[in-house]
């Protein structure tokens, strides 16, 4: 009984929070990162550029409260999946391997200019590689 | 999850890796390939999973998993079975840690620095492989092209393989013989970042720094060497001064003209403790010698404050030890300033120096000083110009030519 009792209290808090302070509408996006096809490797120096740079631009997502996931993609064991009369086949791995999406960051963010922004700076971008923006739809989307 | 990378990680954990691999593998060119591979490993995963917590250790790992891969792939794992599995049990034991791996960067530096090997192939090979730095790099702290560093390098290492010089420290009368080789590579590396301003002063200081911490490393395997504790103090003293020999323009200041207030102190303390020691063991040393002077210019309040007697007599000492023009034409310098420019400018005109030191742009500019003290600016001019025709560094240029225009004008 107690129990309920709480959690019951915890939903009244819940609700009187959200009525109180209206959060802004917030949109999910992943940004899906691609390393370039050839980075010029130039040495011990080279690396910890583009790494520190990388992880100045992470810590920003994360410091910013926008960073709800982010993860590092295979660039082996991808395979493409098709029905074919006989069934699944599995037509893989893709031949991208390198040229293909490295890894993935899940944003939030209030507006699509936001995320674009935040993508526009990551540092990727300077060495040839690319940022996809995808928005991941939501079932409030429309309310 | 840790963001901030250390200082210079990568660099210095690149000579680590590569010497403790080249021990086990005695292969520099696939310990180099599977550091390389180690370090695309980080750059792929880090961005996303972020820094491990030891990446010192990670970054080993990585290599060592690459090592085995690729000796796998050539079905070489039953030739090198055992020093595969010795490297596995010293990467688990506690002795793998900073001591082990600073002999192993010592073994390599003596390797890398060999007397048998073209003296340009040696400052390239320890640049790349004990200091980490990369080909597109050292081609611009040497003003060369990457083609030509790639070269150098190529042909060291084929001189390793050629002669099966051992990744190995000398011993007994060998160990001082290679060790003077050592300090000849550093010497170059140093000079190298100090006197070619005209690239990126950022790489020329770093040049400096990594001769400084080699140096360090070498002095703790010869505590007591007077070669190496003099290298060291001539280098803190030289590195006092880094940020103060040029202007906001960038360009080149005459030490009369340096901000004294800009010296670094932590460097002239060190040049201090290094000479000291030096002088202690043996002070008729040609690099105690060296410090000495330096430390003479550094630890000086002011221009009018140096004590030039007592550098005068230094170089004399440093003339007899080894005898140079170079060394001729800076005591010269000395002189003047104790005795007044016409005892240097009768030094400088002598036909041994003037001989040696043919087309040397110093002996002209310095000249010219000596002429322009004494209020005879015709030849204090004549001397610029000569100067200007002897040298294309930019920097060094726009100075005598500002010199030049101070007289013309």
């Amino acid at each position: 009984m107690s129990q309920v009792c709480r959690s019951l209290v915890g939903l009244f808090v819940i609700v009187v929070a959200t009525k109180e302070t209206p959060e802004e509408k917030m949109s999910k996006y992943l940004l899906l990162l691609s390393s370039p096809k050839t980075i010029d490797v130039e040495g011990p120096a080279f690396f910890q550029e583009v790494l520190s740079k990388h992880l100045a631009w992470s810590s920003a997502l994360r410091q910013g409260g926008h960073l709800l996931d982010v993860d590092k993609l295979r660039f082996d064991g991808r395979y493409s999946l098709q029905t074919k009369s006989e069934g699944i086949v599995v037509d893989g791995p893709y031949t991208e391997t390198k040229e293909g999406i490295g890894g993935y960051y899940k944003i939030k963010v209030s507006s699509l200019d936001e995320a674009i922004a935040l993508a526009k700076a990551c540092p990727l971008l300077s060495y040839g590689g690319t940022v996809q923006v995808i928005e991941i739809d939501s079932m409030d989307n429309d309310v | 999850m840790l963001n901030h990378l250390v200082e210079n990680l990568f660099r210095h954990q690149a000579g680590h890796l590569i010497a403790t691999l080249t021990r086990f593998l005695g292969d520099l060119d696939l310990a180099e390939e599977c550091v390389q591979e180690a370090m695309i490993r980080a750059l792929e995963l880090w961005p996303y999973r972020g820094i491990p917590e030891k990446p010192e250790a990670w970054l080993f790992t990585t290599a060592r998993h690459s090592a085995i891969d690729r000796l796998r792939r050539a079905k070489k794992i039953i030739a090198v079975g055992e020093s595969l599995d010795s490297l596995q049990d010293a990467l688990q034991s506690p002795s793998a840690e900073p001591d082990l791996l600073s002999d192993d960067l010592l073994r390599l530096l003596f390797t890398c620095c060999h007397p048998a090997l073209p003296e340009e192939g040696r400052v390239a090979l320890t640049l790349k492989t004990v200091s980490g730095f990369g080909v597109q790099e050292i081609a611009r702290a040497f003003l060369t092209s990457t083609t030509t560093i790639q070269q150098r390098l190529v042909r060291a290492k084929r001189k390793i393989r050629e002669l099966s010089l051992p990744y190995e420290l000398p011993t007994g009368a060998e160990l001082s013989e290679r060790r003077q080789s050592v300090l000849v590579v550093l010497y170059l590396m140093f000079n190298e970042g100090y006197t070619a301003t005209d690239s990126s002063r950022l790489l020329q200081e770093e040049l400096c720094r990594e001769a400084i911490r080699v140096a360090g490393l070498l002095c703790s395997l010869f505590p007591e060497d007077p070669d190496v504790l003099g290298l060291l103090g001539l280098f803190h003293f030289q590195a006092a001064r880094f940020s103060a020999r040029t202007d906001a323009q960038g360009a080149l200041l005459r030490l009369a003209a340096q901000d004294r207030s800009r010296f670094h102190q932590e460097d002239i303390q060190q040049g201090i403790h290094y000479t000291a020691a030096g002088m202690e063991r043996q002070f008729y040393n040609r690099y105690v010698l060296q410090a000495a002077i330096a430390g003479c210019h550094t630890t000086a309040s002011n221009e009018e404050g140096t004590d030039w007697s007592q550098i005068l007599s230094l170089y004399t000492l440093l003339q007899e030890l080894e005898p140079s023009p170079i060394v001729s034409l800076n005591r010269a310098v000395a002189l003047g300033r104790v005795e007044g420019p016409a005892a240097a400018i009768e030094l400088l005109l002598s036909k041994a120096l003037q001989e040696a030191l043919h087309g040397y742009y110093l002996l002209p500019a310095t000249l010219a000083s000596l002429y322009n003290e004494q209020g005879k600016s015709q030849q204090a001019i004549e001397y610029y110009q000569q100067a200007l025709i002897s040298t294309n560094n930019q920097i060094e240029r726009q100075f005598l030519q500002h010199q030049l225009s101070l007289l013309t004008t």
